[in-house]
């Protein structure tokens, strides 16, 4: 079974795999290591393109990764703690107020204020205009009743006016 | 191979104290717990901590995390000034995912890469297009006048070759050489099959091994 394994991995392929994974065969697909190992014992050609792919390996590791600087770093937890900051915010604010139906309306930017303010007494004074009236016209009560028989009687005193002008004339 | 920042992380709480990281300012607490070595807790543990506003798992995971985001982005821009803005997004980007991230789910590690990838890519697009509207190629331009200024002409030449590859190409390598990661892993920050990362890496580190053919012996001073 091993050698049915060892004899599946031709010498293209193996080639593949340096090319790809580079000199580690540690570092291939497991499946691909034992047949890799077994080919490179008996393969001069194997072992001439394992160490091409190491001479790769060994440039490529000469550009070394550079360490975060203690600035990127302080930047980086700042932002962490402004996320964080942002977070606790959230999460105490108080619920928004639900506004009434006249700002739902109107809005509640300051410019509709002197409107709503207007329109308010307009309407009180449309309302006590008609309740005035009502209580002078309408005959409903006594005291009404008793109103009205006081404004006759200064009709009456006008009338009289003449009677008086009158007997001055007699004088 | 790069490594993260090099910190001591483990701490002691017998009878001992705590650094702890807190809005910026280092606080020392005393502790009476039994020893915790912190470098075990997986990230998930971390950003599910951080979620729940314990800075101090921020720090560890950018301890972590940011010295090899910083390497992919550097590798994949060339710009160690962009390469920082990247590997700053990246980090800012989990830390506003952190109370979204489901454990389990994916690994931290391939999620930050996956993004921090993306965000070259966009640059490296932005550049292109840049560069069109322009006459000439400030990509070139700028990595050579940084190349001019590096003691170390092999490294110049080396950072020139890899930057010549296609971006997956480079991703790839950077993925699979520099960090090791596996084929599996490295197939999905790229978005791509295992067997695309196997093509990507195999065309990628040809194309290198042919262009630098004629410096080997000036790279590994033979």
């Amino acid at each position: 079974m091993v050698m049915d394994m060892i004899t599946a991995m031709t010498i293209e392929d193996f080639e593949e795999r340096a090319m790809a994974y580079g000199a580690k065969i540690d570092g291939w697909p497991e499946e691909d290591q034992a047949p890799a190992r077994a080919l490179l014992a008996g393969s001069a050609a194997a072992r001439t393109m394992l160490e091409e792919a190491a001479s790769l390996d060994a440039m490529l590791d000469l550009w070394e990764g550079p360490q975060p600087s203690n600035a990127l770093l302080s930047r980086v937890l700042a932002d962490a703690a402004t996320v964080a900051g942002e977070a606790q915010v959230e999460l105490t604010a108080p619920a928004p107020v639900r506004d009434g139906w006249l700002v739902r309306l109107f809005g509640n930017t300051p410019i509709f204020r002197p409107g709503l303010a207007l329109a308010a007494c307009l309407a009180l004074g449309f309302v006590m205009g008609t309740n005035i009236e009502e209580s002078v016209l309408a005959p409903a009560s006594n005291g009404t009743v008793q109103e009205i028989g006081v404004i006759d009687f200064a009709f009456a005193m006008e009338d009289d006016s003449d009677l008086l002008l009158g007997s001055e004339a007699l004088l | 191979m790069n490594a993260g920042i090099a910190t001591g992380s483990t701490v002691g709480f017998g009878g001992g104290q705590i650094r702890r990281w807190q809005g910026g300012v280092t606080m020392v607490e005393t502790a009476s717990a039994a020893s915790v070595d912190v470098d075990a807790e997986d990230d998930d543990t971390l950003i599910v901590r951080f979620a729940d506003g314990d800075q101090s798992a921020a720090r560890l995971l950018s301890e972590r995390h940011l010295g090899r985001v910083l390497a992919l982005a550097t590798r994949m821009l060339r710009d160690t000034a962009e390469a920082e803005d990247v590997a700053q997004e990246a980090m800012m980007r989990a830390w506003r995912n952190a109370a979204k991230w489901e454990p389990g789910r994916a690994k931290f590690s391939t999620w930050l890469h996956k993004v921090a990838l993306n965000l070259c890519y966009d640059r490296l697009r932005k550049r292109k297009s840049s560069s069109l509207d322009e006459v000439a190629e400030p990509v070139d331009d700028r990595a050579s006048a940084q190349d001019g200024m590096e003691a170390d002409e092999r490294l110049s030449t080396l950072k020139s070759a890899i930057a010549a590859l296609p971006e997956r190409q480079r991703a790839a390598i950077q993925l699979r050489h520099f960090e090791e990661r596996g084929n599996d892993e490295t197939a999905e920050i790229l978005g791509v099959s295992v067997e695309a990362v196997e093509s990507l890496l195999s065309r990628g580190r040809r194309a290198l091994r042919d262009k630098l053919a004629g410096q080997r012996a000036m790279l590994l001073e033979e």
